[in-house]
């Protein structure tokens, strides 16, 4: 589906993360309660994007992004391998998301803050393949 | 089940009105009738104007830290029910839920600036103005005000002056839009919790018979108003005519000047947002274009483009870009405009007449418009139309632009797009209108800033927002002092 508003994009973003929130919480790792509070952090971040940053004076149509080309399925009952691939595809899905619509949204505070969730992504990324490696 | 009808707040108290004549509250993207607001009486003016002069005296003496503190949980509470407030504006407005929490901000913006009136209304001295005389200049609050409010920012518009006045130390009473009065609804729940002494804010709602009662009244000092130029006129009139002070921000026919060195992908998302944003409901709505020179072809091309494939509907669905106008009245009124313009001879590129809207039959949906070969004396080029419609005219030169846009009676807002800084300092130098936008198409003052404007756009001496709002909200008392 087309995000053709800064309020689209947000939300998106925000299930984008829940999703992240609902698998981390469903992990029996170390490395769930930083992954968790760090999900919370980012989650609450969005929010406060969304209500602190919009500015009716650039509220131009945003073009050029796609919800479907972000959507990763993680099955119902997988194990906790699987699940830690699967926080992998979700992560790596985000910062393409982040890194993609960044540069799209008119305000320079906005694309910061995107900038630094994928940014952040990548660590997360880095620490997952850490653990699964280490184990 | 019959819509609720609506109470007014005076004295600290939800009060039912006891007038028999109310009007319907509709939501405008479906027609549904989402609430009744009465038409208050006289008498229910009086008694909360009553209710404002007796609270005065104490809450004068209130320090300002204390009054700047109300203010901060004031902030608070709005930024707890940010999205409550968002919501109920995109209900009885139509807006985009984008657009309302943009407008939300902003209102909270102005809250935010009013507590800092410790700092904002201190005044000014000198020692020996003769020897051993010194004089002062203090800044004290004025008594009641009031504020009547338009329909296109039910939330924002009113806070360009309540929070000034009351951190200053003075009642108020805000009238609201009988078209879009839920916000000030939700807004004065807020105040109710915020636990003002009884009788420092009060609503009221109705129609011109409560704002002639306000404008007559002895007791209330001054007004604040926005909405259109006639009716702005008249406010400032009766309400000077009574010895009142008046603030009165009216209509407007902005024009968007593009210079051919203008970044045009840029230029095009910004005309976009100036245009059709709020539906075209907007005073800083840009809704002349002036292309200059031989930049009218690639922009036009790229504008109904672009302008085409904006979505409109519901504006609770986060997906579109553009809601519904504010009313059936305002519909019928913006259909009969692109009718004239068409009478006129100007010739429509885009047409948003029959715009349908899947699953709101009932709705005042119009697509954006836009036409060309518009004349600057065109009637869609000289009065303010209120909706989706933009017309283009073309200008040979610089000049040219600026002569068109000083040949309207309005000056509220003109925006330049251009990569050049002459002209940008040209355009901000030379052009009578009062909120110029260099690269910007809502040329929307922050809260810090007066929202400003000229000509017919603007009748009064002190605008809302900022400094001005201060001085407008207290006198100046000049005390000479000499000790014995």
């Amino acid at each position: 589906m087309k995000l053709g508003t800064f309020g689209a994009v947000i939300s998106f973003a925000l299930e984008l993360e829940d999703q992240a929130l609902g698998l981390y919480e469903s992990l029996d790792s170390t490395l769930s309660p930083q992954l968790l509070k760090g999900s919370q952090k980012r989650i609450n971040r969005l929010r406060r994007i969304r209500q602190e940053l919009v500015t009716e004076m650039i509220l131009e149509p945003i073009t050029e992004v796609d919800s479907d080309d972000y959507i990763v399925s993680i099955p119902a009952g997988t194990d906790e391998a699987d699940k830690l691939k699967g926080a992998i595809r979700l992560e790596e899905n985000m910062g393409r998301y982040y890194s993609k619509s960044a540069p799209l949204i008119p305000m320079k505070e906005v694309e910061r803050a995107f900038v630094r969730l994928a940014k952040e992504n990548e660590m997360r990324v880095a620490s997952i393949n850490k653990l699964i490696a280490s184990a | 089940m019959d819509a609720k009808v609506l109470k007014n707040y005076v004295d600290g108290y939800w009060v039912d009105s006891t007038s028999t004549r109310t009007t319907d509250v509709q939501n405008p993207a479906t027609g549904d009738v989402i609430a009744k607001v009465p038409m208050s009486t006289i008498e229910e003016v009086n008694e909360a104007v009553a209710s404002a002069k007796l609270a005065f005296e104490e809450w004068r003496e209130t320090p300002p830290y204390t009054r700047a503190r109300y203010m901060f949980r004031l902030r608070n509470l709005m930024e707890d029910r940010f999205e409550d407030l968002a919501q109920v504006i995109v209900k009885e407005h139509g807006k985009i839920i984008d657009e309302a929490r943009g407008e939300v901000r902003r209102s909270i913006e102005n809250v935010e600036v009013a507590a800092g009136v410790p700092s904002l209304m201190m005044g000014y001295n000198l020692e020996d103005v003769a020897q051993g005389i010194d004089e002062e200049c203090v800044f004290q609050p004025a008594g009641v005000f009031c504020c009547v409010a338009p329909f296109n920012f039910p939330l924002m518009v009113p806070l360009w002056f309540l929070p000034y006045a009351v951190a200053c130390g003075n009642t108020f009473i805000t009238k609201p839009s009988e078209q879009c009065p839920l916000s000030q609804e939700l807004f004065y729940e807020l105040l109710d919790e915020v636990d003002f002494p009884p009788g420092v804010v009060n609503l009221v709602n109705g129609d011109k018979e409560a704002v002639d009662a306000l404008l007559e009244h002895p007791d209330v000092t001054g007004v604040s108003f926005v909405g259109s130029t006639p009716v702005g006129k008249y406010i400032y009139t009766k309400g000077s005519a009574n010895g009142k002070r008046v603030q009165a921000q009216a209509g407007a026919k902005n024009c968007l000047v593009v210079m051919p060195d203008a970044d045009l992908d840029k230029t095009v998302m910004n005309i976009l947002t100036s245009a059709f944003g709020t539906a075209g409901q907007r005073c800083l709505a840009n809704s002349l274009l002036v292309a200059v020179g031989d930049v009218y072809e690639p922009l036009i091309d790229k504008l109904i483009d672009t302008a085409g494939q904006l979505t409109v509907g519901d504006g609770a669905d986060e997906s579109i870009q553009m809601g519904p106008v504010a009313s059936q009245k305002a519909y019928k009124k913006i259909q009969g405009y692109i009718e004239t313009g068409l009478d006129e001879g100007a010739s429509l590129l885009l047409d948003g007449r029959d715009c349908k809207v899947d699953d709101y039959p009932d709705g005042y949906f119009i697509g954006p418009t836009i036409f060309t070969d518009v004349k600057p004396d065109m009637t869609i080029a000289q009065e303010e139309i209120f909706g989706p419609v933009l017309g283009v005219v073309r200008a040979a030169t610089f000049d040219d632009a600026v002569d068109i846009i000083h040949s309207s009676p309005y000056g509220n807002a003109s925006s330049l797009f251009t990569s050049s800084g002459k002209w940008a300092r040209e355009f901000k130098y030379r052009v009578r209108a009062g909120n110029i936008g260099i690269n910007i198409g809502i040329a929307a003052p922050i809260a810090s800033f007066p929202f400003s404007g000229m000509k017919d756009s603007f009748f009064g001496d002190l605008h809302g927002q900022g400094r001005d709002a201060i001085l407008f909200f207290t006198e100046r008392k000049v005390a000479i002092t000499r000790w014995f």
